[in-house]
């Protein structure tokens, strides 16, 4: 059982993703460097996947396989899922769709991280981060048990994803489903890369 | 997709709300953006096409929780036809975002018993099962519509993804394959049912899934889904065939949709060679199968 850190980019990515899709469901990857250091996961990155059909495997598998060999080439690893539920109040780990994925995950990298967004806190105005992240605990690992997790520097990232919300940022972030319709688009986000500073001056 | 408000007339809007309404797309925030901005006091002007545009802002207003707007709009429609039960839909519809099922299912039954053959208060009530979570009821209610209905496609598409939901693929995948009788040239039902035989798996479905995919391929020869879905499939029956020569043919096969996978994504693609993460497809494949079995 580890502790888990979420980087301001991955969280910006992951709220981005939802909340341009408010009422499908949507999934996607976390990424995470490749050394740890010390005992806690630090989440660097997320990779919107898909917003249309999660429940069909073929394009996921795709997905995967380019995104590890992404992740080796940047130095990183896939360290974790995240879905939103397409119900408002949905918000358990077997409520959430594709949870499959996450398994798959989970074999190839012990501490991998199951993120849940939850609906009801997904507002214009963030106070708390909107997700839920559990882990496997135990071994052999059977089940996703409620973990604890830090959002990096929490109240700028909180009022900086608020404000970008507000202003509709999430319109241009990419997911995997929009390479596949449009190849011109880039899954990886990289303007979002900036900070969230440089971000708030973009919109 | 950014639209200049500024510069949009109100007949650009017009054509734009006309061009969503037939491509039944969600645009709910983007609508209520342009009525405001634009259309609300021109709309006189759109003739016949008024009340339809009005329906559709009713719609948008009631998703993205404008209750000012739905009302006002509603109240128009209810002038000029009173006592209609279409109007009274939108007045159920209303209930209904404000999560006041109960209620919206009242005056849904009266429309129902007022009109048997009328197919949208119906569907509404299987809609309100679902936000409520009962998926299982939604589903059981869905089939007995179907069975009255049973030229609905939009019925069926209904209960395909909530079967997919459940994780009923066999009969999801029989749901999609109504919905193909009536739009057999489409490439994306094509492509659908491809994937959810291929998730299903299994030497048959996957030969099927090839099928649908190449299907879709024929019709629309930039699917980028259908071309890795191909080679996902000849992959796969290339792993498991036994016949030496059908491998071979499937490996060749398989080879050549990666290539115009990797040929088309590349031309555009703005990611650092993304030619090899697509060729690391075939290094990968081994190792990573997720399927529901």
């Amino acid at each position: 059982m580890c502790d888990y850190k979420i980087s301001d980019r991955a969280y910006t990515k992951l709220i981005f993703h939802a909340a341009k899709y408010p009422h499908l469901a949507v999934n996607g990857l976390l990424l995470s460097e490749k050394s740890t250091k010390g005992s806690a996961v630090e989440i660097v990155d997320a990779i919107p996947l898909f917003h249309q059909c999660l429940h069909v495997t073929p394009m996921a598998e795709v997905a995967l396989m380019q995104i590890d060999a992404y992740a080796e080439r940047e130095g990183l690893v896939i360290a974790g899922y995240y879905a939103a539920p397409e119900n408002f109040y949905d918000n358990q780990v077997d409520k959430t769709p594709a949870a499959k994925i996450a398994d798959k995950i989970q074999e190839n990298f012990k501490n991998a991280c199951f993120v849940v967004v939850d609906n009801k806190l997904m507002t214009l105005q963030h106070d708390r981060a909107a997700i839920q992240v559990y882990s496997c605990a135990g071994e052999p690992a059977t089940r996703w048990s409620k973990a604890k997790f830090t959002l990096s520097q929490s109240s700028q990232t909180l009022e900086g994803v608020s404000l970008l919300l507000k202003r509709g940022a999430m319109r241009d972030v990419v997911d995997f489903d929009n390479h596949l319709d449009n190849p011109e688009n880039d899954w990886t986000n990289d303007f979002l890369n900036k900070s969230l500073i440089d971000l708030q001056k973009l919109y | 997709m950014a639209l200049n408000y500024e510069e949009m007339s109100w007949s650009d809007v017009r054509d734009q709300f006309r061009k969503w309404r037939e491509e039944t797309g969600r645009h709910s925030e983007e609508v209520v953006q342009l009525w405001v901005a634009v259309l609300e006091d021109k709309v006189h002007k759109t003739g016949n096409e008024r009340h339809l545009i009005l329906e559709q802002v009713i719609i948008a207003a009631l998703d993205t929780a404008r209750f000012d707007i739905a009302t006002q709009c509603t109240k128009q429609l209810a002038l000029e036809f009173p006592g209609s039960l279409r109007v009274m839909k939108f007045k159920a519809m209303r209930y209904e975002a404000l999560e006041q099922y109960d209620e919206a299912d009242e005056v849904l039954d009266v429309i129902i018993a007022k009109d048997e053959t009328n197919a949208a208060p119906r569907k509404r009530k299987i809609a309100i099962l679902k936000a409520r979570g009962r998926r299982v009821e939604a589903i059981k209610e869905l089939n007995e519509y179907l069975k009255k209905f049973m030229s609905d496609q939009e019925a069926w598409h209904e209960l395909c993804t909530l079967y997919l939901a459940m994780g009923e693929f066999g009969k999801a995948a029989f749901c999609m394959e109504e919905v193909l009788l009536h739009n057999p040239h489409s490439h994306l039902i094509h492509q659908r049912l491809a994937e959810i035989r291929y998730t299903m798996g299994g030497v048959e479905n996957v030969e099927s899934a090839r099928t649908y995919y190449s299907q879709a391929l024929k019709l629309n020869p930039h699917n980028l889904r259908a071309l890795y879905g191909i080679y996902l499939c000849c992959n796969y029956l290339a792993n498991s065939r036994a016949v030496s020569s059908k491998r071979k043919e499937l490996q060749k096969l398989a080879q050549w949709a990666l290539e115009q996978v990797s040929e088309h994504t590349t031309k555009q693609s703005t990611i650092k060679n993304n030619d090899k993460l697509i060729m690391s497809l075939e290094a990968a494949l081994a190792n990573l199968e997720i399927k529901s079995n």
